[in-house]
């Protein structure tokens, strides 16, 4: 049993069964150390443990190493990346050919049938998307047992046919331009390439608001910014359940950083490039009835048949009590998602209370999710209030 | 959803091997002819991907389901925000003195927005009726179909009924005839569970007055209500008492050379007692005979003490002890304030003293004192002697209650140190340890209590000083807005 105290990350090693971590074997030799006592501490170390240190060491060493000094050849770089994009391509293509195969099956059984399957089997063929590197197709077949037991099977058979058009846009991938292949392996579950997102101009914006969700076992944070220019774009994080996700940007605080927007046919998705400087004035809020969030998700939804939702602002608007719902000056009306608890919806009002305000919410076609920001009573400017639970 | 989209789902439903796919009709004809596929799966998912995205595209929009809501004026009180970001804390930390504040809210002609409405009720929906009377214009329009508003109301009911039945009472003390015949009328009118609550007030003070309505009561439709008029008549001085009476030596035979043995005999109820209701355990003829008189009335009848009558019911069976009024407890002679200062000031200076007793001489200078008037030491000394109570005793009703008692009645300006830690001492070993426990861990078992103790005087004292500096807080905000 030893301890390697060298550094100030403690390490400890024995033979004990114990679970614990340092065991109390090396929580004695600690404290033994600590006070000095024993005999064995000016003797060397046995030849064992004298292994483990210097296995230890050598290993800080490596990663204490820059990443700059390693030696790296460009071309062998290309090559190597070439040949690792070429084996996931051939996963992906195989694995959205089962899913074809698989869902041709399903509706050939009938939907009917599919009610009597166990969890299971959609579990199983998520993880073979998984596998597959489709994590994105994994989650939307994981959504299909919520549609399962619905009457008319609309949703479902839409949800199916959305998993179906993304067989059909891997097929013809290469005739597709650069930002709508990028909507493809997007939707596909491909994580954003960094590197791959051009530099942008410092400009001043606001955070609106964010919404935070657990999908299988990932926490995502959606961040809504608004620009000077009154653009929208979405920050998302991401942290394993459990973990803390980054510090959130302050809802309702201007601030100056370089935001650049991941290719895309329908640009949303954002990345915030360097450091982050607040500012003083905060931005003017832009309003917007519901035929034109309507609108404007049409035109979204035409240019990236993938995409889920857009950020909208509604306002001058209010709130429904019974059905939840938004209504416009209009006099037209959306739901409110099921997420909107009562206690939620209550705390809207009460901050509304009975003044028409702006809304900025999530618009997925079909509910609206207020995000985090109730705006200023429209005809007055002074008095912004936020808080709004999402 | 569309008309293709619901044709498209029900193939899908049943499978494209039972049912063939329609062929495209309406507007998108064109396009859902245009879908590739070689297989009918291939179209069907194919024309599903298209009417699934046109449907979220164009999904028509609902039409309001209520008009706007009507624009009100701003309340011309606010309160200032100062104070309102106060109240949660002040909520959180004790009852009392949230209800302290929002009384000198309303003593100052200050308003309550939906907002701030909504939080305290979240915090403790015990302040329903209050923070009813104090919400402004916009906050009552907005917050009209919450349950806050219906809690408000249930709760203004009951006060109004608790002050009826207060006014009642002191009307019985004055005008017994009048009393009466209010009562009668308010019978009437009242539902089952209050005609119980009026017959508890009749029982308090029954007067001779009382008999109509106890023989109106007779009738009531609750059975509960027709047993307790019944025995209350039995109260009375009269024939139904006489005969009650002449029973009881039947009923309870009282033997033994001291006079202490008591047993239950066979009688026959009257009739004027009503029918016990079948099936009902604490219901008998025994019930209905002992609750059909004044207990004092059976002792003095019975010669016996209370001690053994109770035993002896409660012996019979559980429930019948409850048929009889247990002799009210020897008030205490109230202290005169200046000789419950001074024991006080007594007891905050001894070495030990026992919780009970501190809490008690506290409690002797009135139900929620003000001790703030005290000297600073005693103030301090009072404190410090309560974290010590804390540190011997641990958290006890009684330290607790202390606590709470100081939390409102000391001086917001007071300073209180923080408690000195005991050192441990380990008490006598007892003489026999249960089986499970060895001598080892009960040494350790005290270790463990001692720590908890010294955490709980610890978080008692952080408790203090937050609600000290929480009620300067407070004073400071109102001093500031005086004014105003």
């Amino acid at each position: 049993m030893g301890v390697d105290a060298r550094s100030a990350e403690l390490a400890s090693k024995c033979s004990c069964p114990s679970r614990k971590f340092p065991c109390k074997h090396a929580l004695g030799l600690l404290l033994l150390h600590a006070a000095q006592a024993g005999t064995w501490q000016g003797e060397p170390p046995p030849p064992d443990l004298a292994k483990w240190l210097e296995g230890r060491a050598r290993r800080a060493e490596k990663a204490a190493q820059p990443p700059s000094d390693r030696p790296a050849d460009p071309a062998a770089q290309a090559q190597a990346q070439a040949r690792a994009q070429a084996t996931r391509d051939r996963k992906r293509t195989a694995g959205l050919e089962d899913l074809k195969l698989w869902l041709s099956d399903l509706v050939r059984e009938g939907l009917q049938a599919a009610r009597a399957r166990p969890y299971g089997d959609w579990d199983r063929q998520a993880a073979r998307l998984v596998d597959a590197q489709l994590p994105g197709a994994a989650r939307q077949v994981r959504q299909i047992p919520e549609g399962l037991h619905d009457e008319t099977g609309e949703a479902l058979t839409a949800h199916l046919g959305r998993l179906w058009l993304l067989t059909q846009g891997w097929q013809v991938r290469e005739t597709l331009s650069e930002p709508e292949r990028a909507d493809l392996l997007t939707a596909l579950g491909a994580s954003l390439d960094r590197a791959s997102v051009p530099p942008a101009a410092p400009q001043v914006w606001q955070a609106l608001g964010s919404v935070q969700e657990e999908e299988g076992k990932l926490t995502v944070r959606r961040t809504w910014l608004l620009g000077e220019g009154q653009e929208l774009a979405l920050l998302l994080d991401f942290a394993p359940t459990g973990q803390a996700l980054p510090v959130p940007l302050v809802t309702g605080r201007p601030f100056t950083a370089a935001v650049a927007y991941a290719p895309s046919a329908y640009a949303q998705r954002a990345l915030v490039q360097g450091e982050i400087t607040p500012v003083g004035e905060p931005l003017p809020l832009p309003g917007g009835t519901l035929t034109e969030m309507q609108r404007r998700y049409a035109a979204a939804l035409a240019l990236n048949p993938w995409l889920e939702r857009i950020g909208a602002f509604v306002g001058p608007a209010y709130l429904n009590l019974d059905p939840p719902g938004l209504c416009d000056a209009e006099g037209h009306a959306v739901p409110l998602s099921a997420r909107v608890g009562e206690a939620d919806l209550w705390a809207m009002l009460a901050q509304a209370e009975t003044r028409m305000q702006t809304y900025f919410g999530e618009w997925d076609g079909q509910s609206f999710v207020p995000v985090g920001f109730v705006s200023v009573e429209v005809p007055l400017p002074e008095a912004a209030e936020t808080g709004v639970p999402a | 959803m569309s008309r293709d989209l619901r044709e498209l789902a029900v193939i899908a439903t049943r499978g494209t091997s039972r049912a063939e796919l329609p062929t495209p009709a309406g507007p998108l004809a064109g396009a859902l002819a245009s879908v590739p596929g070689d297989t009918p799966e291939a179209l069907l998912l194919g024309r599903a991907a298209l009417l699934g995205l046109h449907a979220r595209a164009g999904a028509p929009l609902q039409r309001a389901a209520a008009p706007p809501p009507t624009p009100l004026p701003a309340p011309e009180r606010s309160l200032p925000s100062a104070l309102a970001a106060l109240l949660p804390a002040l909520v959180r930390t004790d009852p009392a003195l949230i209800t302290g504040a929002l009384d000198t809210v309303a003593a100052r002609g200050w308003t309550l927005n939906a907002a701030q409405v909504l939080a305290l009720y979240n915090q403790s929906t015990n302040l329903a009726r209050t923070l009813w009377t104090l919400a402004d214009g916009r906050a009552r329009a907005t917050l009209e179909a919450h349950p806050l508003h219906g809690r408000a109301r249930q709760d203004e009911e009951d006060a109004a009924w608790a002050a009826r039945l207060e006014a009642l009472t002191e009307q019985r003390r004055s005008d017994p005839a009048q009393a009466a015949q209010s009562l009668q009328e308010l019978w009437a009118a009242q539902p089952a569970d209050r005609r119980k609550v009026l017959l508890a007030l009749v029982r308090r003070d029954l007067r001779p007055e009382d008999r109509l309505l106890l023989e109106t009561a007779t009738r009531d439709r609750s059975p509960e209500v027709q047993k307790t008029a019944r025995q209350l008549l039995g109260h009375l001085p009269g024939p139904l008492q006489d005969e009650l009476l002449a029973l009881l030596p039947q009923a309870v035979k009282v033997s033994g050379l001291l006079k202490k043995k008591i047993t239950f005999g066979a009688f026959d109820l009257p009739a004027a007692l009503g029918k016990p209701r079948a099936g009902q355990y604490d219901d008998g003829d025994l019930h209905r005979l002992l609750g059909g008189l004044p207990t004092p009335l059976i002792l003095k009848t019975l010669r016996v003490g209370w001690d053994e009558l109770e035993k002896a019911a409660r012996a019979h069976h559980w429930s019948l002890a409850n048929e009889l009024q247990a002799p009210p407890p020897p008030a205490p002679k109230p202290l005169d304030p200046g000789m419950a200062r001074a024991r006080l000031r007594d007891l905050a200076g001894q070495p030990k003293v026992s919780p009970e007793k501190l809490l008690e001489a506290v409690q002797a200078l009135g139900e929620s004192p003000d001790l703030s008037a005290e000297t600073a030491a005693l103030q301090t000394a009072l404190a410090a002697r309560t974290l010590d109570l804390f540190q011997r005793a641990g958290l006890t009703w009684h330290t607790r209650e202390l606590e709470s008692l100081l939390r409102r009645g000391l001086s917001p300006d007071l300073t209180v140190p923080p408690p000195t830690p005991l050192p441990f001492e380990m008490p006598p070993h007892p003489k026999k340890l249960p089986s499970w426990q060895t001598p080892a861990d009960w040494e350790e078992r005290q270790r463990q209590e001692h720590a908890g103790r010294e955490h709980a005087a610890l978080q008692t004292w952080r408790d203090l000083t937050d609600t000290l500096r929480l009620r300067r807080e407070w004073r400071d905000a109102l001093a500031a807005h005086s004014t105003l």
